[in-house]
């Protein structure tokens, strides 16, 4: 009985249980990607000796890619903090201040491109709109392929992915896809030869998809650090569960299994 | 074991200071750059104020909090022996300078010192 009824969920449901991220970087992809519940990639120290602890700061989260884009943090101050919440689900917390962990390593953004993260709240709080990035390669201000949200007044997160954009953000879901307030949630976007597309969905089953605007244009092949915690002062979205930053093509499949992927790190469903 | 977190502002004019001090009391490599928020009063340039959010290691908190400006030159002289660290001279400014709090949200605390937050996101 037990599996039959195994077999019978994995058949109607999506692959990811068969799917791992390492497979987008089976042709040497560049990029990277990083899940905190495996606690063995979290690391107290920037130099990787010391291993993660929850309630304690985090100095380096691995690649898991074998790409070698590990996120560092030397600075205690700037480094996130090791929770657990509680659905047993780990992940790192910022401080709306000044953390942000990155990669000393880099690289050259360029078409195709996909980048998504599961992230999470710790507040309903309103405040002015602004936008804030979370997670992704990104190079200055101006250059980057990264994860971002817009708060609108009561800081529901509807816009959500940028190219090669400052601080004005270009992609928007519709006010109708906004997210529920304080639900967990993921964020892609992805840019191919003809446009770049964005995804959404919290753990209510809020969120939508949206476009990139006609200034989406060509990447500038800067080599991008990738980071975590991004916009260091974002006071409302700070939770960082995974996420997978890669230079290939995606086929549908493949972005219905990395979603489903990210959903798996902070209980989202796709 | 860290606790905290802990909030700081310093001056900008022992920002040098700061870091110095910062270098050897943090256990990572990158201490110099803990203050790297930038405040002023009406939260445009220049940044007349620093302040950082931290974790600190116990030993840490109870030097800042309990010891003399004697006492603290000899532990974190003697703390920058066994991590490697360069020195510091005086730390004079730097303690009678910091500002601590472990009380307040980040941004509350800034807004308690009549300051704002230079170039939010």
């Amino acid at each position: 009985m037990g599996g039959m009824g195994l077999g019978l969920g994995m058949g109607l449901g999506s692959d990811s249980a068969a799917f791992s991220p390492d497979s987008m970087f089976a042709a040497s992809e560049d990029g990277g990607y990083y899940e905190v519940s495996d606690l063995s990639t979290v690391w107290q120290d920037s130099a990787r000796t010391t291993p993660g602890v929850v309630g304690q700061p985090v100095g380096a989260l691995d690649d898991l890619s074998g790409n070698g884009h590990h996120l560092l943090q030397a600075t205690t101050a700037a480094k996130p903090i090791l929770r657990q919440n509680g659905s047993g689900k780990y992940y790192l917390e910022g401080d709306g201040v000044d953390d942000v962990i990155l990669s000393s390593t880099t690289l050259t953004i360029s078409s195709p491109m996909y980048t998504g993260a599961a992230l999470g709240r710790v507040s309903t709080s309103t405040g002015t709109v602004t936008a804030y990035t979370f997670f992704g390669p990104r190079f200055g201000g101006t250059t980057r392929h990264d994860v971002a949200a817009r708060m609108d007044t009561s800081y529901i997160p509807y816009v959500i992915s940028r190219f090669n954009a400052s601080a004005t953000v270009q992609v928007a879901a519709s006010t109708a896809n906004a997210m529920n307030a304080a639900n967990p949630f993921i964020l892609d976007g992805y840019l191919d030869a003809d446009s770049s597309d964005a995804y959404s969905r919290d753990s209510a089953g809020g969120g939508g998809t949206g476009t990139l605007g006609a200034t989406a244009g060509s990447p500038s092949p800067e080599a991008c650090s990738i980071r975590a915690f991004s916009d260091a002062a974002c006071p409302i979205v700070r939770h960082f569960y995974g996420g997978i930053a890669v230079l290939r093509s995606m086929s549908a499949a493949d972005l219905t299994n990395v979603r489903t992927w990210l959903g798996e790190r902070n209980g989202v469903t796709v | 074991m860290y606790i905290g977190p802990y909030n700081f502002i310093v001056p900008s004019g022992v920002l040098q200071n700061s870091s110095d001090v910062f270098n050897i009391l943090d256990p990572d490599s990158g201490g110099a750059a803990t203050f790297s928020v930038r405040l002023s009063a009406d939260g445009s340039e220049p940044a007349t104020y620093f302040g950082a959010r931290t974790m600190l290691e116990e030993a840490t908190v109870n030097a800042l909090q309990n010891m003399t400006t004697t006492e603290f030159k000899a532990y974190i002289d003697q703390l920058a022996v066994e991590r490697g660290r360069e020195p510091v001279g005086s730390i004079t400014a730097f303690k009678n300078s910091l500002i601590m709090d472990d009380t307040m949200a980040f941004w509350e605390f800034v807004a308690s010192q009549g300051l704002q937050h230079i170039g939010v996101s």
